[in-house]
């Protein structure tokens, strides 16, 4: 297990990058700082207002599919290994046991990254983007912008995850700071699967 | 020449099927209750620190409630565990023997409010938090996966930065 974790944490590819795979995505600038986060009861009916923060040009998000879980992948510059993992996961959750959708974070979905990994918790609790009203589960990924310099660039993993168990406006899960994980990694797709059960999408 | 083949060839079959173990070493781990101590509480903690044995065959793992390393933590932390930084935690991570812990893993788990709140100091100037809600209520430690998941996470954090 340990050759295995060393193997993962060391093996990213070097190689060209991708632009990403769709409009109006950005990276979140990853710096894990603490959270001010007394457990705190899970208050479904406490829609706040949502934070105020530059999310550049507004990009609406993509709709979801009734009962579908969401997959929202926050990230700039993609390298062809963080692609082709991507696809691995779209292509397990249109047909295995959790389902589930991966998209680009729309401008909302942004804001509501931002507001749960950047700097402290939020003194409000943003509002849930209206894309999510039937969606039985969400979970926002950061990825995390290559390191290196081209053309022996290499993954810089996975960051923050945050997910929610829509009416909920409190998320089930905040993670900040890396695990190292990446598209190297062979458990990839398992920890998107595992964590979308966890938060209840697995029928 | 067919017996230098020979003998090359038994030779690398004998690399090959020997563990590589040169420079090896496992990770060594402390798991800290900080957690309120009640029943419920250390159930949980016992759950973790028990999956993480059996998943983690190469670890080590000391495990120590939150009061008997008090004195290695900044007298002015905040209450929450996810405020804490790695420089907070780095007195903890130092041992009598001048070597350190590769991983502080600091757990809050509270099944009968559904939270858990767990953060991971390790070889990096950068914690991993995770910070989980809405779980189901418990009398009891959380369910055999959330426990699975939550190892599987401390498990990953805990070899960011490890050098065997």
């Amino acid at each position: 297990m340990m050759i295995a974790a060393l193997l993962i944490a060391a093996c990213g590819s070097k190689e060209k990058g991708r632009p990403g795979t769709g409009s109006g995505t950005a990276q979140l600038d990853a710096a894990p700082a603490p959270v001010d986060a007394v457990p705190t009861p899970l208050d479904a009916a406490a829609p706040l207002d949502a934070p105020t923060v530059d999310a550049g040009p507004i990009v609406e998000s993509t709709p979801t599919t009734d009962g579908v879980a969401r997959v929202v992948l926050v990230h700039g510059e993609l390298l062809g290994s963080e692609q082709k993992a991507i696809d691995r996961l779209r292509a397990a959750l249109a047909r295995g046991r959790v389902r589930g959708e991966v998209v680009d974070a729309g401008s909302e979905e942004l804001a509501v990254a931002r507001a749960w990994l950047d700097g402290a918790e939020p003194a409000a609790v943003p509002a849930l983007p209206a894309a999510w009203a039937s969606a039985p589960a969400v979970l926002i990924v950061e990825v995390r912008p290559p390191i290196g310099v081209a053309p022996r660039r290499q993954s810089g993993g996975l960051g923050g995850w945050v997910g929610f168990r829509p009416p909920s406006t409190e998320p089930v899960l905040v993670q900040r700071g890396s695990l190292g994980w990446g598209p190297a990694d062979d458990l990839f797709v398992t920890r998107f699967t595992d964590t979308l059960a966890l938060l209840g999408a697995a029928p | 020449m067919t017996r230098r083949l020979v003998a090359a060839a038994t030779a690398l079959a004998a690399l090959a099927i020997a563990p590589a173990r040169a420079g090896w070493r496992p990770v060594e781990m402390l798991l800290v209750d900080a957690g309120r101590r009640d029943p419920v509480g250390i159930r949980c903690v016992v759950a973790i620190a028990n999956q993480l044995r059996e998943a983690g065959e190469d670890l080590v793992l000391s495990r120590r409630p939150l009061d008997k390393i008090r004195l290695t933590l900044p007298a002015d932390l905040a209450p929450s565990i996810l405020t804490w930084t790695a420089a907070d935690l780095r007195a903890t991570r130092a041992r009598a023997d001048g070597s350190t812990y590769d991983a502080v893993v600091v757990v809050d788990c509270r099944p009968d409010a559904g939270t858990v709140d767990v953060v991971i100091a390790r070889n990096s100037d950068e914690v991993a938090t995770l910070r989980l809600r809405g779980l189901p209520p418990r009398t009891s430690a959380p369910p055999a996966a959330t426990i699975a998941w939550l190892t599987a996470r401390i498990e990953s954090a805990s070899y960011v930065g490890f050098s065997p």
